[in-house]
C-alpha cells in the first residue's frame, strides 16, 4: 500500500523528482567513475612509484565529500519541497512515522533507480576517463578492468549518504509541528532596499576583481624575474575570489532594481513581470549566486591552468631538452672516480636505438666573474661561481640544426642568460679580456634552449678560449628512433653515488623520451584531476540552480496563469519563462567564463617572458576551448531544466 | 464606449453545451444554455456548487472550449477563434477579477494595473494618465507602490479590479470575486462594482453563489445543472426586496446551496 502511494507520488511529481534524479544519477557516475580509475591496481602501482598516491587518496576524499554533500543537500531540499504535502498527510490522520517511511521508500526508489543509471553511465564516463589518461601517461592500461572494490566503495558511500539524509529527515518530521508545514514559510516579496548602496558595492566588486587580475599580471613578471614569492598569488587570488562574490551578491541586488528604473524598457509587453520575477529569484538566491560563481571560476581557472601547465610541460621541454640525448659531466664539481665512461655507456645506449649524429661542446673557465657581477648572484654567498666561455664554432654547431641563425662575432662576445640572470644585465658597453685581448659585447640573448644548466655564459670567438682550462663538456645525439623503453635506458645508465652518506642514483645523461614520459604523467594525473574536480563543481552548481528553480516552479505556475488569463499568448508565456529561467541559470556563468580571458593572458604572457611564442596561439585556444566546453555542458542541463519547467508551468494551463 | 453600434448586445451565447471527458465517463457541465448580455449590464450569476457556473465563465473567458454551440463577445464569434487571436482577445476585450491569486504578488500595485496596458504597447504617458485615473476611481492611490502581499483581501481586489477596467473592456468577467472577503469587505467591492458598472458603464458578468452578493447586480441568471433555469430582474425594487426575492428563487433551487 505505502509501496503503491510511494510509487505514484513519485509518478505524479515526475519533474521535480526528475531534478533530483538526475542530479544523485550524475554524482553517482561521477563518484563511480572516479572511484574506478582510483581504485585501478595498475594505475595506483603508477602513481605510487610518482608519489602520487597522496593526490589519489585526497581526490577520493575530496569527491566523497562532494557526493556526499550535494547527495543530502538534494535530499533535504526535496523534504522541505514537499512540507505542505506532507503537512497535508498528516492533519489527514496518518502518523509521523507514516509520512517518514512514504518519504524514505520514495527517496530509496529513486536512489536504487539513480545508483544503477548512474553507474551505468559511470561505466562509459570511466572507459573515457581511462582512455584519456592512458593517452596521456602513453601507457598501455586494461582498460577493461573493473574494480570490485571501487563498485563496493561508491554505492556503500551513497547508501550511508542515504542513511544519514534519512536520519536528518526523520529528526525533521518528528521536530516540525503540522503548522509550521502546512503553512510553510511566507516568502513576502519586497523591494531591493537600498539600490544604490547595492550598485556602489557591485561596482566595488568589479574593481576588485580587476585590480586581483591585473595584480596577478604584475605578479607574474615579478615571480618570474626572480623578484616575488608564491604568496601574494594567494593574496590575489583570494582577492579575486571574494571579489567575485561580491559582486555577484550585489548584482543580484541592484541589476533588477535598475533595470525597473528604465521606464519605457520596463513598460514593454511583460518586462515589468520579467525583470520583477528575476528580482525576486535573484534577491532571495543572492548568497547562493556567489557561490556557484566562485566554483564556476575555480573550474575554469583551474581547467585553465592545468592545461597551460600542459602546455608548459611541452614548451619545457624543447627548452630544456632540445636534442634526444645529453651527456654532460663537469669538471668542476664531480667526482669522476669510480663511474662508468662514455664509450661503456654509449654501448648501452646502442642496444636500444642506433646514434645518429654526435655534437660536443665545450665550456671553459677562466677563474673570473665580470659577467655574474652583472647579476643578482653575486656577492656573498656566490663566492665560488666562475665565468664560463664557450668557442663560437662549437656553438653554432649546435644551435644551426635546431634552426637558429649563426652567430657572427668580431672582437666581441655574446652574452647567452637566462630570463632571471638577464634582468639586470646591461644591454651593451660592457668589455672583457681573454688571452689578452679586449673583446666587447654584442649584446645578450635568453631565447637559445638551455645547453649548459647554469645562469649565463658568454659565446666567445674560438682564439679566446685557447688554453683555458675546462669547466664542462657535453655531447648531444640524434637517436635515430625514440620510442624504446625509456624507463629502462634511464636505469640501464644510471649509477649509485654516495651523497652524504646516503645511497642515491644519478646519470650523466638526460634522456629526452624519458623527461617528456615523466613530465606527460604528471602533467596527465594534473589535468585529468582537475578536469574531473571541475566537472563536479560545475555539476553541483548546476544542480542547485535547477533544484532553485523548481522550488519556485508551483508558485510560477500560478503566476503564468495570471499572465495568460490578461491576454499574454502561449507563445509569450514560453518566450518570457525561458528568458526568466535562462537568465536565473546564466547568472553566475558569465563572469566565470570570462574569466577564462584573462587567465589565458597571463599563460601567455608566461609563454612569452619565456620565448615559448610557439604555444602561445595553443594556450589562446585551449582556453576557449574550456570555456566551451563548460557553456555547453551548462546549456545541455540548462535545456533539460527548462523543458520541465515549461512543462509544468505552461502546458499544464 | 466601442463597436457594437450595430446592436447593444455585448455577449450572445447560442445553445452551448460543454462536456468535460469523453465517451461514457463525460460530465455535462452546460447544457444548451443560451443568453445575451446588453451593453453596460450588470448580470450575476448564481447557482448551487457544482451547477456549471464557472464553466460558463471560463468558456465566456475563452480559457475554456464550449463542445457545442456559438459565443459571440461585440458580434464577433469567439468560440472558433484560434490560439492566438483569442489571448489577444483577452487582452484587448476582456477584464478579469477571481477569487484568489489576481495579482502577480512579484509586482507593485501599479505595475500589477499597468500590466495589461503594457502588454498593448500603450505609451508610458498614456499608461500613467490610466493608472491615476483608475487609481482615483477605486480610491487605491495610497497602495500603488506597495506589494499584493502586504494588503487586506478587500484592498487587493480593489486593485484586481482597476487591473480589470484599465483597458476600457467590452466585458469585466468575476467568478466568486467576494470568496476570499468578509461580509464588511463583499459589501464594499459589491458597492465598487456598482460604481464601475454606473459611472464607467463596465458590462459586468459575475458568478457568485452568495444572495447578497447577487442583489447588487441589475440582473440574475440561476442555473440549475447545467441549465439555465431563471432569471430575476431588479428593476426599480430596493436591493433589500430584491435579496428576499433571491432566497426564494434559490430555495425553490434546492440542492445544497448556502444559504446565509
Ligand atoms: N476540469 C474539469 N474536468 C472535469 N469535470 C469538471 C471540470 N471542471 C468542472 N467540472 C465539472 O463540471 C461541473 C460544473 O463545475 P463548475 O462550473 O466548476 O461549477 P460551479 O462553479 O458552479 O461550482 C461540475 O460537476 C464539475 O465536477
Ligand atoms: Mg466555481
Amino acid at each position: 500500500m505505502l509501496c503503491k502511494l510511494a510509487f505514484r507520488n513519485v509518478k505524479r511529481q515526475i519533474g521535480n523528482e526528475l531534478i533530483y534524479f538526475m542530479t544523485v544519477a550524475i554524482t553517482v557516475a561521477f563518484m563511480f567513475a572516479i572511484d574506478q580509475v582510483l581504485f585501478n591496481r595498475t594505475l595506483y602501482d603508477y602513481a605510487v612509484g610518482r608519489d602520487l598516491q597522496g593526490g589519489m587518496i585526497g581526490l577520493i576524499v575530496l569527491i566523497s565529500a562532494v557526493v556526499a554533500f550535494m547527495l543530502s543537500y538534494a535530499s533535504a531540499f526535496m523534504l522541505r519541497l514537499r512540507r505542505r504535502e506532507f503537512g497535508v498527510y498528516l492533519t489527514c490522520g496518518m502518523t509521523r512515522a507514516d509520512v517518514l517511511r512514504l518519504f524514505l521508500t520514495e527517496n530509496l526508489l529513486i536512489c536504487i533507480v539513480a545508483l544503477a543509471v548512474g553507474m551505468l553511465f559511470g561505466l562509459f564516463l570511466y572507459q573515457g576517463l581511462m582512455g584519456m589518461v592512458s593517452m596521456m601517461l602513453e601507457a598501455e592500461f586494461t582498460a577493461a578492468s573493473y574494480s570490485v572494490k571501487g563498485t563496493w566503495f561508491t554505492v556503500v558511500l551513497v547508501f550511508l549518504v542515504f542513511l544519514v539524509s534519512c536520519l536528518l529527515a526523520a529528526r525533521y518530521l518528528y521536530r516540525v509541528t503540522i503548522h509550521e508545514l502546512v503553512k510553510g514559510r511566507q516568502t513576502r516579496v519586497k523591494s531591493v532596499r537600498f539600490p544604490f548602496v547595492w550598485t556602489v558595492l557591485t561596482i566595488g566588486g568589479a574593481a576588485g576583481m580587476a585590480a586581483a587580475v591585473i595584480g596577478m599580471r604584475s605578479w607574474v613578471r615579478a615571480y618570474l624575474s626572480g623578484a616575488s614569492t608564491m604568496l601574494p598569488l594567494l593574496e590575489r587570488l583570494f582577492l579575486l575570489f571574494g571579489s567575485l562574490i561580491l559582486f555577484h551578491f550585489s548584482l543580484a541586488h541592484s541589476l533588477m532594481a535598475l533595470l525597473l528604473k528604465r521606464k519605457r524598457l520596463r513598460s514593454r509587453g511583460t518586462n515589468t513581470f520579467l525583470f520583477r520575477q528575476l528580482s525576486a529569484s535573484l534577491h532571495t538566491n543572492a548568497a547562493m549566486m556567489g557561490m556557484i560563481a566562485c566554483l564556476l571560476a575555480i573550474a575554469v581557472i583551474g581547467l585553465d591552468a592545468v592545461f597551460m601547465e600542459r602546455l608548459g610541460a611541452e614548451a619545457r621541454l624543447a627548452v630544456f631538452c632540445p636534442y634526444d640525448l645529453h651527456y654532460i659531466i663537469s669538471y668542476d664539481q664531480d667526482d669522476r672516480s669510480g663511474r662508468p665512461g662514455l664509450e661503456e655507456a654509449k654501448e648501452i645506449v646502442e642496444r636500444y636505438t642506433a646514434i645518429e649524429k654526435t655534437i660536443s661542446y665545450t665550456f671553459y673557465a677562466d677563474g673570473g666573474h665580470a659577467l655574474y657581477d652583472h647579476t643578482q648572484f653575486s656577492g656573498e654567498g656566490y663566492a665560488g661561481i666562475q665565468d664560463s666561455y664557450v668557442a663560437v664554432s662549437e656553438f653554432n654547431a649546435l644551435i644551426t640544426p635546431l634552426g637558429y641563425d649563426a652567430v657572427e662575432l668580431s672582437d666581441s662576445f655574446l652574452v647567452v642568460a637566462d630570463v632571471s640572470a638577464a634582468a639586470q644585465f646591461p644591454d651593451q658597453g660592457m668589455t672583457i679580456t681573454l688571452n689578452g685581448r679586449e673583446y666587447h659585447m654584442a649584446g645578450v640573448r635568453t631565447d637559445y634552449p638551455d645547453f649548459m644548466f647554469r645562469y649565463l655564459y658568454a659565446v666567445v670567438p674560438d682564439e679566446a678560449v685557447e688554453g683555458m682550462a675546462a669547466q664542462q663538456y657535453h655531447e648531444v645525439y640524434e637517436l635515430k628512433k625514440n620510442d624504446f623503453d625509456a624507463h629502462a635506458l634511464e636505469r640501464d645508465l644510471s649509477y649509485a653515488v654516495e651523497y652524504g652518506g646516503r645511497q642515491s642514483d644519478s646519470s650523466d645523461f638526460i634522456i629526452k623520451e624519458y623527461e617528456r614520459r615523466e613530465e606527460n604523467a604528471r602533467v596527465a594525473f594534473l589535468s585529468v584531476s582537475a578536469m574531473f574536480a571541475a566537472g563536479v563543481l560545475l555539476c553541483m552548481g548546476m544542480a542547485l540552480l535547477a533544484l532553485k528553480t523548481l522550488t519556485g516552479l508551483a508558485e510560477d505556475k500560478e503566476r503564468y496563469r495570471v499572465l495568460s488569463l490578461i491576454g499574454v499568448g502561449m507563445r509569450d508565456l514560453r518566450r518570457v519563462l525561458f528568458r526568466q529561467t535562462f537568465f536565473f541559470f546564466i547568472f553566475p556563468l558569465i563572469l566565470p567564463l570570462v574569466c577564462g580571458i584573462p587567465a589565458a593572458a597571463l599563460c601567455q604572457e608566461i609563454l612569452r617572458i619565456n620565448h615559448m611564442e610557439l604555444f602561445v596561439h595553443a594556450a589562446g585556444v585551449t582556453a576557449f576551448a574550456v570555456s566551451g566546453v563548460i557553456l555547453l555542458l551548462y546549456l545541455l542541463y540548462y535545456s533539460a531544466a527548462y523543458l520541465i519547467a515549461k512543462r509544468v508551468v505552461v502546458w499544464e494551463q | 464606449m466601442q463597436t457594437g453600434n450595430s446592436s447593444e448586445e455585448i455577449l450572445r451565447m447560442e445553445h452551448v453545451t460543454k462536456y468535460y471527458g469523453n465517451g461514457e465517463a463525460a460530465a455535462r457541465a452546460l447544457n444548451d444554455v443560451s443568453l445575451t448580455v446588453k451593453k453596460g449590464e450588470f448580470t450575476a450569476i448564481m447557482g448551487a456548487s457544482g451547477s456549471g457556473k464557472s464553466t460558463l465563465l471560463n468558456v465566456t473567458a475563452t480559457i475554456d472550449r464550449v463542445s457545442c454551440g456559438e459565443i459571440y463577445v461585440e458580434g464577433r464569434m469567439i468560440s472558433k477563434c484560434k490560439e492566438r487571436e483569442l489571448s489577444d482577445f483577452r487582452r484587448d476585450r476582456l477584464g478579469f477579477i477571481f477569487q484568489e491569486y489576481n495579482l502577480l504578488d512579484t509586482l507593485t500595485v501599479a505595475e500589477n494595473i499597468k500590466l495589461p496596458l503594457n502588454l498593448k504597447h500603450a505609451g508610458v504617458e498614456q499608461t500613467e494618465k490610466e493608472l491615476r485615473r483608475v487609481a482615483e476611481t477605486l480610491d487605491i492611490k495610497e497602495l500603488l507602490d506597495r506589494f499584493p502581499g502586504s494588503l487586506s483581501g478587500g484592498q487587493r481586489q480593489r486593485a484586481a479590479c482597476a487591473r480589470a477596467i484599465i483597458t476600457a473592456p467590452a466585458l469585466v468577467l468575476a467568478d466568486e470575486p467576494t470568496g476570499a472577503l468578509d461580509s464588511a469587505n463583499s459589501g464594499a467591492l459589491m458597492r465598487t462594482f456598482c460604481m464601475m458598472n454606473s459611472r464607467l458603464q463596465s458590462t459586468i458578468l459575475m458568478v457568485t453563489h452568495d444572495a447578497l452578493v447577487g442583489s447588487y447586480a441589475e440582473r440574475v441568471l440561476f442555473l440549475k445543472d447545467g441549465a439555465i433555469w431563471n432569471e430575476l430582474r431588479r428593476g426599480k425594487r430596493e436591493q433589500k426586496l430584491f435579496y428576499r426575492e433571491i432566497l426564494t428563487v434559490m430555495a425553490a433551487l434546492g440542492g445544497d446551496t448556502d444559504v446565509m
